[in-house]
Order: structure tokens, then C-alpha cells, then sequence
């Protein structure tokens, strides 16, 4: 599962059909050992209500249509989830509590 | 299929409501010359109980969906197994248990 930053948005009136209606953010991957956030980006569909700044995971490929809101929908990339706290090697490596850097990119 | 070991474990509340209950794991994949780990750590789905410093084997894309807990789930990499040993060219590689 890709764990990556929301860092902007995508907006396409003409488009297809599926999907319309729905929300595409640009997410940049992010290194879960030092939380780097890379240069390269993904277009995803929001699959559950994903903000500016939001540390998230996604699911790819046909993985990305196995939701009931995102079935459908014409992306190989959905984001399925915001991550609340990560740990590792028995240490708290993110914790969404004590983000204070969420949007740093923006500096 | 990769080789990776459990390092720990990632929570999320706010998630796609089918997701939920699923054990999600911070993995690093394994390279098999040293058995150490090398590359860079990834989120796993738990299906087979798998316990931090555990190798064991995952499958991505919809291969990842073939299993009883992940069934048309938006899953991309579960954990399919834990090895216990690994043999290469006649010769034991791992044992779990043993580890160097």
C-alpha cells in the first residue's frame, strides 16, 4: 500500500463519465523511514474525504476500484485511508496527534 | 512472491469501512543473498498473524485480494505466509528461530 502526502488537487470538467463526481488529489509518496516526502507524485481518487496535508495510504491497480463509492470509477489509484500513527522497530515513527510540519512543503 | 520481515505496524481510524478489522504492518523486504534487510519499509496486510520480526511472503496487485480476509477489499500487498525455512541450491539459507 503506497503511503504517501496530500499535496494538491486535480480539477477536470471534461472528463469521463465515471469519473464524475469525484475527488482526484495529487499524493506524494513519502519514505515511511525518514517520512521524506519524494519529488514524484500520483493522481488519486479520494475515497474518504482526504485533506491538504494528510498523510494517507492507497491502494493500486484493480485495488483501487474495491470500494463501494470507487467500483466503478476509471483510476488506478484510490486513497483508502488516513494514518493516524505509524510504529516501528517498537518506536513511534508519525503520529498524526503531534503533526505540527503537515504542510511543509508549502514553506 | 518477495520476502520481507515484520518491523512493526501502522493505525489508521479514518479508512474505507472494508478495510476495517485488517491488521496493517510495516514490512521491509528481505534480500535473499544476506537475509538482511535492504530497501525501504512498506504497508502490508496481515493475513496469516504474522508478529513483528517474522519473515514472511507477500503478494501484491489483485493477488493480494485471494484470500478469505481480503476478498474484494482495496488491498495491494498482503502478508500469504511466514517462512520457516528457506533452501537454496541444497543449502539451509534460514531457519526461523535461528537467525544470525
Amino acid at each position: 500500500m503506497l503511503v504517501g502526502r496530500v499535496t494538491g488537487a486535480v480539477i477536470s470538467t471534461n472528463k469521463v463519465e465515471s469519473l464524475r463526481g469525484t475527488k482526484m488529489l495529487i499524493v506524494q509518496p513519502v519514505a515511511l523511514d525518514t517520512l521524506v516526502m519524494s519529488e514524484d507524485y500520483v493522481i488519486c481518487v479520494d475515497d474518504v474525504g482526504a485533506g491538504l496535508g494528510d498523510l494517507v495510504f492507497c491502494a493500486y491497480g484493480s485495488s483501487a476500484r474495491q470500494s463501494d463509492t470507487s467500483k466503478k470509477v476509471a483510476s488506478d489509484y484510490s486513497i483508502y485511508g488516513i494514518i493516524d500513527s505509524i510504529d516501528m522497530r517498537g518506536q513511534r515513527t508519525y503520529d498524526k496527534a503531534k503533526e505540527t510540519a503537515a504542510c511543509s512543503w508549502q514553506e | 512472491m518477495q520476502l520481507a520481515r515484520v518491523i512493526g505496524s501502522m493505525v489508521s481510524t479514518r479508512k474505507c469501512d472494508r478495510l476495517e478489522g485488517l491488521k496493517l504492518l510495516v514490512a521491509v523486504p528481505i534480500d535473499m543473498d544476506t537475509f538482511r534487510e535492504k530497501g525501504s519499509p512498506f504497508i502490508t496486510v496481515d493475513t496469516v498473524g504474522a508478529g513483528e520480526g517474522e519473515i514472511v511472503m507477500w503478494a501484491g496487485g489483485s493477488s493480494s485480494r485471494q484470500t478469505d480476509l481480503t476478498t474484494n477489499k482495496p488491498v495491494d500487498s498482503s502478508i500469504v505466509g511466514i517462512v520457516d525455512f528457506v533452501d537454496i541450491e541444497g543449502k539451509r539459507v534460514y531457519s526461523k528461530g535461528q537467525e544470525t
